[in-house]
């Protein structure tokens, strides 16, 4: 009996050990995709526009989620998509935590703040990721070709109009951010608190180097200033993303079940309000295997 | 006319000759220089443009999620 014991806890502790050994692993395969995201988790505004485009994209696969949900009940009127709702209504919880975390974010942060939002959005994007990829796998497995067109189609017909309307004041929100990150950075480059740019080309990275190279040319006798102070601002850059990364597997292990808590929090919530086919039931998310 | 007057003049001549070669080859020469100057000068400043250009960001980029359908 003893010796069985001893098999299981020695199991169980492998099983921990490996675990442990493994997440690391996991987040940095994670982190080397999200690397060019996080380069904007150097200033608030950039933190902004990452989790605002996380948002957009979430809200137009919310709507599409709808639509397909509709179109069924046209396509295979005898269909059980509570699976398919329940799954929606985690991504809306999603979103609501993602437009928390928008909202919360002060105009200067510290590294601190920086390094639980750029956590934060790393979680957020993973589980929407998962989400969007499990209801396109249940469409998969469940619908044939021929009806899988058939509710595209009607998807298509139904909800450009709705995701327009829905996504329009989140695209305006992401334009202001791009332009106010951007023009910190150019101001600090050139020293000139008072500098003015073509709006269009505050958020269109390649318009605004080519007016950059036009007020440099007329600077020229600053250029070993401005050279300078491009260095001193890039290595500050340079190891905050450093910092970032260095630090991120840790800070997404700490967050992560304080994240899923509150999205958790936020469907029984949701569910609690709108009763629908699964009206009050439970949170978790059913899984197929 | 002597011909230490003769040798003078052919001495200032050939002083004057050589002023205005040197002015020629210099009138030449300056937009050269200008030039590499100039090409100088944009290749500082593209360099430093492109040394921001990971700090800026672009209204077009995005974060992908995915299709659900």
């Amino acid at each position: 009996m003893k010796k069985k014991l001893n098999i299981v806890l020695m199991l169980v502790a492998l099983f921990a050990v490996f675990s442990i050994a493994i997440m690391p692993s996991v987040y940095a395969e994670d982190n080397a995709i999200e690397d060019e995201a996080l380069k904007a988790f150097t200033t608030s505004f950039g933190a902004k526009v990452r989790l605002l485009q996380l948002n957009k994209n979430l809200e137009t696969q919310i709507i599409k989620g709808e639509e397909v949900i509709n179109a069924i009940k046209e396509v295979k009127p005898d269909y059980d998509s509570s699976e398919l709702e329940l799954m929606l209504e985690n991504m809306r919880a999603l979103a609501d935590q993602v437009n928390e975390s928008v909202s919360t974010i002060p105009e200067e942060v510290n590294q601190e703040t920086l390094q639980n939002l750029a956590s934060d959005f790393v979680i957020l994007l993973n589980e929407s990721r998962s989400l969007i990829r499990q209801f396109s796998t249940i469409l998969h497995e469940d619908f044939t070709g021929e009806e899988l067109a058939q509710i595209r189609t009607k998807v298509n017909e139904n909800a450009q109009q709705k995701i327009q309307e829905k996504i329009r004041a989140v695209k305006e929100m992401i334009t202001q951010h791009v332009r106010a990150h951007n023009e910190k950075i150019v101001r600090a480059m050139l020293n000139k608190p008072d500098v003015r740019f073509d709006e269009s080309a505050l958020t269109n990275k390649e318009q605004l180097k080519n007016q950059l190279r036009e007020v440099i040319r007329n600077q020229a006798q600053q250029i070993e200033q401005i050279q300078e102070r491009v260095k001193q601002m890039r290595t500050a850059h340079e190891q905050q993303l450093n910092q970032l990364n260095a630090n991120i597997a840790e800070r997404v292990r700490e967050r992560l079940n304080a994240v899923q808590k509150k999205i958790l929090d936020k469907l029984h919530t949701r569910l609690a309000q709108s009763p629908g086919p699964q009206g009050g039931a439970q949170a978790s998310m059913p899984r197929r295997k | 006319m002597n011909r230490k007057s003769l040798l003078t003049i052919a001495l200032l001549a050939v002083v004057i000759s050589a002023l205005f070669l040197t002015s020629c080859s210099n009138n030449t020469q300056q937009p050269e220089s200008n030039e590499v100057n100039q090409e100088t000068q944009d290749s500082v400043t593209n360099d430093v443009v492109d040394q921001v250009d990971d700090l800026l960001l672009d209204e077009n980029e995005d974060v992908e999620i995915g299709e659900i359908i």
